[in-house]
């Protein structure tokens, strides 16, 4: 049964493409068969961030629109192959999609990947909306800060309200994925801390992402965190939420500044 | 008098609506009220409003001019009070006394000239309006009561959080939110507002003016709390009940918030 996944957040910069891309080659790298679909028409960046800028062809609006086969606009990674990008046009604007059109191409899609991970624009306009439309499975991507989480938690009324599976009276599988958090600046106090976070939002945790180096390092030679630096802090970060989506219990470990304190997280549900 | 072969169904009932109280001189209130719609020209929109003008005072065509100005600012007016109900008439919306409406001669046919003759008396006016109806039977204060019992309204339950973005609105009765209300988000109802979570977004009880609402919360870091149209802001919360379990309400028209453990 093929996985319907939006990487989603209200607010933007908080790390939605870098989350897609390192998820998706994550997922690919556990054997899945996975597409990573840019749905950030007008403003496109996903191809960048996958190295594959230079081989953009056709693009997600001409499919839906029939101008193009499937195919045809997929891009298949250079490094994993049995994963592949379905760009967004950078010379449409959003009105280009419609929700018929996004709907033939994600059934379409359904036939042959295992994991579909649409990438949201930023917003809560018509891309964000078309992108969750016929998601099954949500990862909501919050930064540890007041204006990203406050963001994120109208993105959750959304997705409990305007998506299909909602609208058929079904639930929405939510998780956290707490981005560029950093443990020292947590403890000082000049970001939220994991525990008020969860609090705020109530949804299962995914991840936790510390802020690195590596993650910039790895979008600017155009590859997925996850595949550049296997070994780094948040690759591996990555890696475990992945494997988490995949359904495996997977210990979390919350970034501390204190070495040696590995707080055992996982399973927690804030009330 | 004879039973109409055709039957419709007629029933009392009362419902919730914003009564505008214009002010001496009109002039200036009718300017004040272009300075609210400047900042919220969408406030009248869908509403239904009776207009007030008791304290006024005002000659049949000053009010007939004063429902045409209004009309003209899109505020869609359902009836007039604190006028002489003989002046029902076409070119007026219908008179209200007391939150009920006088017929029109119109409205009633042949019988309704005796109603509008008689005094402004409401029950004696119910009275009328019940016999014209074919009743026959002598209304009285029994009578009246029968048509209007008491109702019960349920409250709204939201059995989730209420995310930002998100607005509840409860306009007959009590809220209670099984989760948190966020940052964002609006609660209103007619009566109390109860949460059995955090408040971090706005919560409004007695929207229709009823002051003996109230807002209990098993924590309090509101961004605003109204208690029947008198509100406060986070500013104005003090620190030494932020946080806590309170419940709030309003007395000598400023709200106030105690612990409730």
């Amino acid at each position: 049964m093929p996985k319907i996944l939006v990487v989603t957040s209200g607010k933007g910069g908080v790390g939605k493409t870098t989350s897609t891309a390192a998820l998706g080659a994550a997922l690919a790298q556990a054997n899945q068969k996975v597409a990573v679909v840019d749905f950030d028409v007008g403003l496109r960046n996903l191809d960048l961030v996958m190295g594959a800028e230079r081989r953009v062809v056709y693009d997600l609006i001409n499919v839906a629109q029939g101008d193009a086969k499937l195919h045809q606009a997929l891009i298949r990674d250079k490094r994993l192959d049995n994963l592949y990008l379905l760009p967004a046009s950078q010379t449409r604007d959003k009105d280009a999609l419609t929700e018929e059109g996004v709907r033939r191409v994600i059934d379409e899609m359904r036939e042959r990947f295992d994991w579909i991970v649409c990438d949201s624009p930023a917003g809560i306009e018509r891309g964000a909306t078309l992108a969750m439309r016929f998601a099954d499975v949500a990862v909501v991507v919050a930064n540890p800060e007041v204006s990203s989480v406050r963001d994120s938690d109208r993105i959750i009324g959304l997705l409990d309200a305007k998506t299909e599976v909602a609208e058929k009276g079904g639930r929405m599988e939510k998780h956290l994925l707490l981005t560029r958090y950093d443990a020292g600046r947590a403890a000082r106090g000049e970001m939220l801390n994991v525990d008020d976070v969860l609090e705020i939002l109530s949804i299962p945790l995914l991840g936790i992402i510390p802020e690195s180096e590596d993650v910039l390092r790895a979008s600017n030679v155009g590859s997925p965190v996850t595949l550049h630096s296997g070994t780094s802090a948040p690759s591996r970060a990555y890696a475990d939420a992945a494997r988490r989506l995949l359904g495996a219990e997977v210990p979390m470990d919350i970034p501390s500044d204190k070495k040696g304190l590995l707080v055992r997280l996982f399973g927690r549900r804030a009330a | 008098m004879t039973q109409p072969s055709t039957h419709i169904r007629f029933r009392g009932r009362s419902f919730p609506v914003l009564a505008l109280e214009p002010d001496a001189p009109i002039a200036g209130w009718i300017e004040r009220l272009d300075a609210c719609l400047e900042h919220s020209p969408a406030f009248f929109s869908r509403k239904a409003i009776v207009i007030d003008v008791s304290k006024l005072g005002l000659e049949r065509d000053s009010v007939a001019e004063l429902v045409e100005q209004l009309s003209g600012r899109g505020v869609r007016i359902m009836g007039l009070t604190g006028v002489d109900p003989s002046w029902a008439c076409d070119d007026l919306p219908p008179i209200l006394t007391n939150g009920r409406s006088i017929a029109s001669s119109e409205t009633l046919g042949e019988g309704g000239e005796q109603v509008a003759t008689l005094t402004p008396n409401e029950r004696s006016a119910f009275e009328e309006i019940a016999q014209t109806l074919g009743g026959g039977a002598q209304g009285s204060q029994e009578q009246i009561a029968d048509a209007e019992p008491e109702r019960s309204v349920a409250p709204l339950v939201v059995e989730s959080a209420v995310r930002s973005g998100q607005s509840i609105f409860h306009p007959d009765g009590d809220v209670i939110v099984i989760g948190s209300v966020s940052s964002g988000a609006d609660v209103i109802a007619g009566g109390s507002v109860h949460v059995y979570g955090t408040v971090r977004g706005r919560i409004m009880a007695g929207a229709y003016g009823e002051s003996r609402a109230r807002i209990f919360c098993r924590r309090l870091e509101a961004e605003l709390l109204a208690v029947g149209g008198f509100y406060m802001t986070a500013d104005e919360i003090r620190d030494d009940v932020r946080g806590r379990a309170v419940h709030a309400r309003l007395e000598d028209e400023t709200i106030k918030i105690t612990k409730l453990d």
